[in-house]
């Protein structure tokens, strides 16, 4: 595969290579307890029990070496400074006091937003709905203004967060509160509603206008895993691809609807066009803890045939519960039932590395499941990688022809496989050049 | 129809309707913290097995209530008890008093019913810290099987958080399941003739394992409790989407396992470690058993 890099910068090649993405937001918004639900998978009731992130922390989502996404957060007392180039951040207000918390502990010189918002491709921004959001919304509208700047490809997706506890109708009006609040904002500072500000979910990269996404998010439920697949998948530089790939396996199978998901996280970073349904999405991710937790009673890798896996040293983790201690398969919030693969935890170092190691050791390359439901209705999973399925949701007639879906599946695989392969490769070789 | 009833009684607030309600009701763990005290007597009647209904008395565990249970109602409620089932709960500051009420009981048992069966749940283990629930078990267990002498109890420890749950409910109603032995074994005739390693039958609505046949060894003593307990939680979430599961079929290099619907009332779950046998093959075996299953069931009522 040639590489082609006439006309490209090589800080573009490098963010398409490894896309990044910035996770802030104010003070225990939420966003250490968000990436240890998701990519530790911790329990959300044990997350009252971390402390405040004191410094920039980075995190890789690699899905075993086939994606590379790198994730970024900026925790919320940190005192950042603008660069020295500008003299103010919003045109009008060069006389406004600096709206940053005051009590903020500065931990050895502030950091550079400027250059992070110029390395990034996505700002995730979280709001605490339970509290006062005014200042959440002050800090993002800096945020933007800088970004604007900078950077104006950036998406914007802002998690209204800790929505667990709210009604239908207090979440919706929550949403349209932020969403006028940030639009009036705008308003202010040139007179007018800024033109540059679009809030839409449609991608148009000819334009100058900005896009933010709204989501309403909690630990307590999927919703924030359903939201941070959405912000995953428009990082990632195949999505389109992988989107083509799976509509149109739709189309070949006779199925409704195809996601790809890491197991580990349950994270779906792919699916074909239709609009999403978190019902689905839940379902989907149910299956997986289900198609685990069954493998790891009854199918535990043989010990005396060792598989051609790169299991390393992480099975002292995989031993299968016995004698009463019932902890690894079944849990108290079952929100998600994986715990084997040991992942290296320490926030406040390099953090949270998915690795090359599988996700599983009872996820082998046979690992497959079918579940029939009413209403003619049918789920079926089949293994892409280590870390990866593809679950298809598809109706029971659909399944008498099983042998044309699991040829197609089949096909799907090796182009997937093929696809990442070539990113690899390509990265590998833009980043070296 | 057969009717039988079992008797759930226990201090209030230990847990009874709960557990009940996450058996039979569908309930996941959360759902349960809406529920209130009970009041007298709640009596329900749970379908089980189709033919089988559970007569399930739900007593209030307050203390008027229970006065009232061994002075005025005693017969209507002590009389023709197949299973006394007592909850007790663990962090109870009131233990003599519990036991107390737990003699008083026995005595009413053995004067109306003395041919039921007795189990204790001692509940909400989850509360104690791990290392010491092993302990804090076995002491109660030897205070509770020497308090009933002469008649016999079989103790049980249990959490609605965990599947130890259904590990109790599950030797529960194994008691009431009409003829289980010839249950059994057919089972073993199956797993023979299909050669798989372990063969388990569920009672549809609840997933209690009612029977089970193992070929294989396997070092898990605890599965059975943690497969009812992986199955209820998916069947929970398909409801969410209005939706039940009917069959599933779970694989990977080592193992493949299907849960098929059995007779109207129980569903099968074959488990096979020889990879050469197809799913067709596996699920065409299991088509043919159903009549005979089913013939089983319908004789193990009539007797």
């Amino acid at each position: 595969m040639v590489n082609d890099t006439g006309g490209e910068t090589r800080d573009h090649q490098t963010a398409v290579a490894r896309p990044s993405l910035l996770l802030t937001g104010l003070r225990r918004s939420g966003k250490t307890s968000i990436q240890h639900v998701i990519f530790s998978k911790m329990q959300p009731s044990q997350t009252q029990f971390l402390e405040s992130t004191p410094q920039l922390t980075s995190n890789h989502f690699s899905c075993g070496s086939f994606i590379n996404i790198q994730i970024q957060e900026l925790p919320g007392q940190l005192h950042t400074f603008p660069s020295s180039q500008s003299s103010s951040i919003s045109g009008g207000n060069s006389g406004q006091a600096s709206p940053y918390d005051d009590d903020t502990n500065l931990v050895g010189g502030g950091y550079n937003m400027e250059r992070l918002l110029k390395q990034c491709n996505a700002v995730v921004y979280i709001i605490d709905a339970q509290d006062d959001y005014n200042q959440s919304i002050a800090r993002l509208h800096l945020i933007i203004q800088l970004g604007r700047r900078v950077n104006p490809k950036i998406r914007y997706e802002v998690f209204i967060h800790k929505v667990d506890q709210l009604s239908e109708e207090v979440k919706r009006e929550t949403q349209r509160d932020i969403h006028n609040q940030i639009r009036d904002r705008f308003a202010d500072s040139s007179g007018a509603i800024d033109p540059w500000l679009r809030t839409s979910f449609m991608s148009n990269s000819n334009s100058q206008e900005i896009l933010i996404n709204f989501h309403l998010t909690s630990i307590y439920d999927h919703s924030i895993f359903e939201a941070f697949s959405k912000v995953i998948q428009k990082l990632l530089p195949q999505f389109g691809q992988l989107e083509y790939l799976l509509n149109h396996l739709l189309s070949a199978s006779n199925i409704e609807r195809a996601f790809l998901f890491d197991i580990q996280t349950k994270i779906s970073i792919a699916t074909d066009s239709a609009p999403s349904d978190i019902q689905i999405y839940e379902l989907c991710c149910d299956m997986i803890d289900l198609l685990i937790n069954m493998s790891e009673i009854y199918g535990q890798p043989n010990i005396n045939c060792i598989q051609d896996t790169e299991c390393e040293d992480d099975d002292s983790n995989n031993e299968p519960v016995m004698n009463g201690n019932h902890s690894s398969t079944t849990n108290s919030c079952r929100n998600s039932s994986l715990g084997t693969t040991p992942i290296t935890n320490n926030p406040y170092t390099s953090g949270i590395e998915t690795t090359n190691e599988p996700a599983s050791n009872v996820f082998d390359s046979m690992s497959s499941s079918i579940i029939k439901l009413t209403g003619h209705r049918a789920l079926y999973l089949k293994e892409i990688n280590h870390h990866l399925a593809l679950i298809c949701v598809l109706r029971d007639e659909a399944l008498s022809k099983q042998a044309i879906i699991d040829y197609n599946v089949e096909q799907f695989k090796e182009y997937i496989l093929k696809l990442f392969r070539l990113n690899q490769e390509n990265s590998e070789s833009s980043m070296s050049s | 129809m057969m009717r039988k009833k079992v008797l759930l009684m226990g201090k209030s607030g230990g847990g009874k309707t709960s557990m009940r309600s996450i058996i039979f009701a569908n309930y996941s763990a959360k759902d349960t913290r809406r529920l209130g005290a009970t009041m007298d007597v709640e009596q329900s009647y749970v379908r089980f097995l189709g033919n089988l209904i559970l007569n399930l008395w739900d007593c209030g565990g307050q203390e008027a209530f229970m006065e009232s249970y061994f002075a005025t109602q005693k017969d209507n409620i002590f009389k023709n008890v197949e299973v006394l089932i007592y909850v007790f709960d663990i962090q109870s500051q009131e233990v003599d008093k519990d036991l107390h009420y737990y003699q008083s009981c026995l005595e009413s048992i053995l004067q109306h019913s003395c041919n039921a069966k007795i189990f204790c749940l001692i509940h909400k283990m989850d509360l104690i810290s791990e290392e010491m629930r092993t302990t804090i078990f076995t002491e109660r267990e030897n205070i509770l099987q020497d308090l009933s002498k002469p008649l016999q109890c079989s103790c049980f420890r249990t959490s609605i958080y965990d599947e130890t749950l259904y590990r109790a409910w599950s030797q529960i109603v194994y008691q009431l399941v009409p003829n289980v032995k010839g249950l059994e074994k057919t089972l073993e005739n199956f797993a023979e003739i299909i050669d798989a390693d372990e063969i388990l039958l569920f009672e549809k609505a609840t997933f209690l394992v009612i029977s089970h046949c193992t070929r294989k060894e396997h070092r898990d003593s605890h599965r059975f409790e943690k497969i009812s307990d992986i199955i209820k939680q998916f069947k929970l979430s398909c409801s969410k989407l209005a939706a039940a599961f009917q069959s599933m079929e779970v694989r990977n290099s080592t193992f493949a396992c299907f849960i098929e619907l059995c007779t109207p009332n129980t569903y099968v779950m074959v488990v096979i470690s020889d990879p050469t046998i197809s799913s067709e093959v596996t699920l065409m075996n299991i088509r043919s058993a159903r009549k005979v299953f089913e013939k089983l069931e319908k004789d193990g009522v009539r007797s």
